[in-house]
C-alpha cells in the first residue's frame, strides 16, 4: 500500500448528548477518488468539518501529507487540503484569474497585486485541468458548472493534494457531470486525491475508486467501488433494502382540474403555457436550469406575476398578487433554495413547522409544540426535540421540516421545486411516498425538477420544459429514461 | 454553513448574574446605597429610558431599528403639555392625544419602511429630524412650562410610598410587550421575519401589515415615555434626552438583542436597564464624574459584544453567511 496522503482514525464527535461520529477512520492515497456515502444526518459533513479543522473532534487523529492536524484550519490548508463547499466561496466581482490566484498570493504575503502573474498562474492551472475558460471573465458571469471548475482550479493553484467536495453535482446537468468526471480523472493521474460526498448513486459509481459508507456516525462499509452495486450501497447506508423503481400506484383518478392555466406568458421567462393540475395526480415539470420552470412555478404561487394568460381555480378565474392570495386558494409551495427561501435557520424547529399555520392573536405554545412534535413523528425527522434551531439538522431533515410546514395546511395543490435536492436515497424514496400518499388523498401535486429519475419514479404525468415552453407531455409509466433525457436537453444541445 | 447554538437563554442568565454582582459590590462599597430613598430615586429615573429601550426592542427583533423614539417621546410630551396648559376642561384629552400622536408617528415610520422600502435606519433617521423639527416649530425653542401641579405629582408619587409611578408604568409596559412578543402571532412573526424576510414572503407572511404594527407599537411606547418624562421634569422640551438615543441602543445590545434581527427578549432589556442604572448611580455615589460613566458604558458595550462573539461564534460568522447568501451562486 502506498503512503496515504490523508488518514483519519478513531474520530469521535458529539454535540451535547447527540453522538454524531463514533470511531471513524478513513484513508486516502495519492490519486485515489473516494466517495463518502451515507444517509442524511449520518455525519458526512461533520467528518469533513473535522478533517478541515473547522470543527474540533472530541477524540481521534487527522493527518494530511504526513503532518498531524489538530483542529487548525490553516494548518490543514498548508498541508495540502482543500474543501470546496457548495457555494464555492468565490468572489463574484473578481475575475477568474484573480479568484484562482488569490489564496496563493495571500498565503505568500504578497503586498502588490500582480495581474500578469495571476493570469499566468490561472492559465497554467486551467491548462493542467484541460479546461477552456477565459481568465479575464468576471466570475459572476459564469454558469454554475464553470464556477465549480474555477473553485477546483483555485484549489490546485494553491497546491492542493486532497480536494474534498461536499455534494458537488447537485446543480449540474449530465454533460457537465461527465466533464467534471473527465477532469477528475486527469487530475487523478497527476496524483491529486479526491473525497466526494454525493447522494446520486450513478455518480458515485461514475467517479469513485473506493467507497466509505457511514451509518449513524459509524463506518459500516469500506471497499473498492467494484465491491458495491446500487442495491448494496442503499442497503449499507440505510440498513434495509431501498427501492429505486417507480412507485407502484393505482392510476390517477380523472377528476376535474383544480387549477387550470391557459396561455400563461412572462417575457424572458416562459410563453404560452397551458396546464391542468388535478386532485390525485402527480405532475412533474422537468427542465434544465434556466428553462423558465422556476419562474412558472413562482407565478402559480403569486410570487412572480405573469404578463399574459389566465389562471383558474375550481373553474373560476383568479389573480394572485402575492403568496398570501395563493395560499388562501389552497396552494402550497416548497421553494428551491431551502437555506435562503425555505428556512428560518437560527430559529426553533417548532416555529419553522408552525409558521404557515399561525392563527392571529394569542397562541397556545403548548398546542404549537404538540403539533410540531406530531409533525416530527409523522415525517420521521431525526432530531432530539422541536426546540433546537433548524440549522442543527442535516440537509434531508431540514427538507422534511419544510414539507411538514406545508402539510399542516392540508393544501389542495402542493408545488415542490426540487423536493429532494441533497436528500439521501432512502429519504428520497420516503419523501416520494409521502407525496404520492398526499396526492392519492386528493391533493394536486406539481413537482418541478431536473432529476429525471425523480420524475419517473414519482409522477403520473411528465411535462418537459425547454427554453420557456412546454415541449412535450408524457405518461410517466410509458416513457424511457433516455428518451426523456433527450427531450429535456433537446434544444439546449441544438 | 456555520451552525449556531442558541445561547440567548444562557446569555440572559449571565446578564442577571452581572446585575446581582454589581448590586452587591455597590452595597458593600457605598453603605448608603441600599437606602429606600436611593432605590426610590433610581426607580423613578430609569423608567423613561427603559420605556424607550422597550420601544426599540420589537423593531430590532424584526431586523430593523427605530432611531426616532426620543423625538416621538418629546413631541408627545409637547402635545400633552399644550393640552394640559389649555385648561382643566381639556385635561382628559391629553393622554389619549399623546398616545394617538405616537401611534401616528409609528405608522408613518412603518409606511416608509413597508411601502417605500426605505431601510429602517434611514427612514427613522429622517423622521427623527422631522419630529424634532415639528417640536421646535411648535414650541419656538424654549421648554413648555406651567403644567398643572397634579400632573407633575404623578412623576414623583409613589404607590404605597415605595413604588414610583413611572416604575409602575415601565413594569406594566414590559409585561405587556413581553406577552405580545412571546405569546402572539405578531411576536412570533416579528422574530421570524427578522431572521429571514425572504423565507417570510415564501410562507405568505403579511409583511407590510406586520411592519406597520411593529413600528406602531414602538411609537405608542415612545409616547408613553414622553408622558412619563413630562410628569417627571414638569416641562416639555423639543430636545430633551439628547443622550438617550445611544443609551437606548446600548441597552438593546447589552440585552442580547441581535442587531441583525431574529432574537431579543424583554427580560434582557429589563436586566440591561437595571444594570446600567446601577452602574450610573453607583458611580455617582462614589463621586465619579459623568465622563467616567460614559467611559464605563462604552467599555461595557465593547466587552459585551466581544463576549458574545466569542461565546457563540455570534455575529461575525452570521454576517459572513449573510454576505455569502447575497452573492449569486
Ligand atoms: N452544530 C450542531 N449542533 C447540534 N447537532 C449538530 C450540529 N451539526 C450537526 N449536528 C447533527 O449531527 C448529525 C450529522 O450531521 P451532518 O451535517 O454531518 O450530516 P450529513 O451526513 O452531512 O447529512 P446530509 O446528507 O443531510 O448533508 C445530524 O444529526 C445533525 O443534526
Ligand atoms: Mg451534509
Amino acid at each position: 500500500m502506498a503512503e496515504p496522503v490523508l488518514s483519519m482514525s478513531g474520530i469521535r464527535k458529539a454535540y451535547g448528548s447527540v453522538r454524531v461520529l463514533e470511531e471513524v477512520g478513513l484513508r486516502l492515497e495519492p490519486g485515489e477518488v473516494r466517495c463518502l456515502a451515507g444517509e442524511n444526518g449520518s455525519g458526512k459533513s461533520t467528518l469533513i468539518k473535522i478533517l478541515s479543522g473547522v470543527v474540533p473532534a472530541d477524540e481521534g487523529t487527522v493527518s494530511i501529507g504526513g503532518r498531524t492536524i489538530a483542529g487548525d484550519a490553516r494548518a490543514a490548508i498548508a498541508a495540502g487540503l482543500s474543501v470546496i463547499y457548495q457555494d464555492f466561496s468565490l468572489f463574484p466581482n473578481l475575475t477568474v484569474a484573480e479568484n484562482i490566484a488569490l489564496l496563493k498570493s495571500t498565503a505568500a504575503r504578497e503586498r502588490w497585486h500582480r495581474a500578469r502573474a495571476d493570469r499566468r498562474l490561472a492559465e497554467e492551472t486551467l491548462a493542467r485541468m484541460g479546461v477552456d475558460i477565459d481568465p479575464a471573465t468576471l466570475v459572476e458571469l459564469l454558469p454554475v458548472a464553470s464556477k465549480q471548475l474555477v473553485a477546483i482550479a483555485r484549489a490546485l493553484a494553491n497546491d492542493a493534494r486532497v480536494i474534498v467536495m461536499d455534494e458537488p453535482t447537485t446543480a449540474l446537468t449530465r454533460s457537465e457531470v461527465a466533464r467534471l468526471a473527465g477532469i477528475v480523472s486527469a487530475l487523478k493521474a497527476q496524483g491529486v486525491a479526491f473525497l466526494f460526498v454525493s447522494h446520486k448513486t450513478e455518480e458515485v459509481f461514475a467517479f469513485c475508486d473506493t467507497i466509505t459508507v457511514l451509518r449513524d456516525g459509524r463506518v459500516v462499509a469500506d471497499g473498492t467501488a467494484a465491491e458495491f452495486d446500487g442495491a448494496r450501497l442503499g442497503r449499507e447506508m440505510t440498513g434495509r433494502a431501498v427501492e429505486t423503481q417507480r412507485i407502484e400506484r393505482a392510476p390517477a383518478p380523472q377528476a376535474p382540474p383544480f387549477l387550470v392555466a391557459r396561455g400563461l406568458s412572462r417575457r424572458g421567462d416562459y410563453a404560452g403555457i397551458d396546464l391542468d393540475l388535478r386532485p390525485g395526480e402527480v405532475v412533474s415539470l422537468v427542465g434544465l436550469l434556466g428553462s423558465g420552470r422556476t419562474e412558472l412555478a413562482l407565478s402559480l404561487f403569486g410570487m412572480v406575476s405573469p404578463d399574459e394568460g389566465r389562471i383558474e381555480v375550481d373553474g373560476r378565474p383568479v389573480h394572485f398578487p402575492s403568496a398570501i392570495d395563493a395560499m388562501a386558494a389552497g396552494i402550497a409551495y416548497v421553494p428551491e433554495d431551502r437555506l435562503t427561501e425555505g428556512l428560518f435557520l437560527d430559529q426553533p424547529i417548532a416555529d419553522n413547522i408552525n409558521v404557515a399555520t399561525l392563527s392571529s392573536g394569542f397562541l397556545s405554545r403548548a398546542a404549537l409544540k404538540r403539533r410540531a412534535v406530531e409533525a416530527v413523528k409523522r415525517l420521521r425527522i431525526k432530531t432530539p426535540g422541536v426546540e433546537p434551531n433548524v440549522a442543527t439538522l442535516s440537509g434531508g431533515n431540514q427538507q422534511r421540516v419544510v414539507l411538514a410546514r406545508w402539510m399542516e395546511r392540508s393544501p389542495r395543490l402542493m408545488i415542490l421545486n426540487g423536493p429532494t435536492v441533497g436528500v439521501d436515497i432512502g429519504s428520497k424514496r420516503e419523501i416520494h411516498e409521502i407525496l404520492l400518499a398526499l396526492s392519492r388523498a386528493g391533493t394536486a401535486v406539481l413537482v418541478v425538477t431536473d432529476d429525471i429519475g425523480e420524475a419517473l419514479a414519482l409522477s403520473d404525468r411528465i411535462l418537459v420544459m425547454v427554453k420557456g415552453r412546454v415541449t412535450g407531455a408524457f405518461d410517466a409509466a410509458e416513457i424511457e429514461e433516455d428518451r426523456l433525457y433527450a427531450e429535456v436537453t433537446k434544444e439546449a444541445r441544438a | 454553513m456555520s451552525v449556531r447554538r442558541d445561547t440567548t437563554g444562557s446569555y440572559v442568565l449571565g446578564l442577571g448574574g452581572l446585575t446581582l454582582a454589581i448590586f452587591f459590590v455597590l452595597s458593600l462599597l457605598a453603605p448608603n446605597f441600599l437606602t429606600l430613598a436611593n432605590l426610590n430615586s433610581m426607580g423613578s429615573q430609569f423608567p423613561e429610558f427603559g420605556l424607550l429601550a422597550l420601544a426599540v426592542l420589537p423593531t430590532m427583533i424584526s431586523g430593523g431599528i427605530d432611531l426616532s423614539v426620543v423625538a416621538v417621546a418629546n413631541l408627545a410630551s409637547i402635545v400633552a403639555a399644550l393640552i394640559l396648559r389649555a385648561g382643566p376642561e381639556y385635561a382628559w384629552v391629553a393622554v389619549p392625544a399623546a398616545l394617538l400622536l405616537g401611534l401616528a408617528c409609528g405608522l408613518l415610520n412603518g409606511c416608509l419602511i413597508a411601502y417605500l422600502r426605505l431601510p429602517p435606519i434611514l427612514a427613522t433617521l429622517g423622521t427623527l429630524q422631522l419630529f424634532g423639527g415639528i417640536g421646535i416649530v411648535i414650541t419656538g425653542g424654549p421648554a413648555i412650562t406651567g403644567i398643572p401641579e397634579w400632573y407633575g405629582a404623578f412623576g414623583n408619587a409613589s404607590i404605597g410610598g415605595a413604588v414610583p409611578v413611572p416604575l409602575l408604568v415601565f413594569v406594566l409596559v414590559a409585561l405587556g410587550l413581553g406577552l405580545v412578543l412571546r405569546f402572539t402571532a405578531t411576536g412570533m412573526r416579528a422574530r421570524l421575519y427578522g431572521a429571514n424576510p425572504l423565507a417570510a414572503r415564501f410562507v405568505g407572511m403579511p409583511d407590510k401589515a406586520l411592519i406597520l404594527r411593529i413600528y406602531a407599537i414602538a411609537g405608542v411606547i415612545s409616547a408613553l415615555a414622553g408622558l412619563v418624562i413630562l410628569a417627571r421634569v414638569n416641562s416639555a422640551n423639543a430636545d430633551y434626552g439628547g443622550s438617550y438615543l445611544l443609551l437606548v441602543i446600548l441597552i438593546n445590545i447589552l440585552a442580547g438583542v441581535s442587531p441583525f434581527g431574529g432574537s431579543g427578549t424583554v427580560v434582557g432589556i429589563v436586566l440591561a436597564v437595571v444594570t446600567l442604572q446601577l452602574i450610573s448611580s453607583g458611580l455617582n455615589f462614589l463621586a465619579f464624574t459623568a465622563f467616567a460613566r460614559d467611559l464605563v458604558f462604552g467599555g461595557l458595550l465593547i466587552l459585551v459584544m466581544a463576549a458574545r462573539v466569542v461565546a457563540d461564534g455570534g455575529w461575525i460568522p452570521r454576517w459572513r453567511t449573510r454576505r455569502a447568501k447575497g452573492t449569486p451562486a
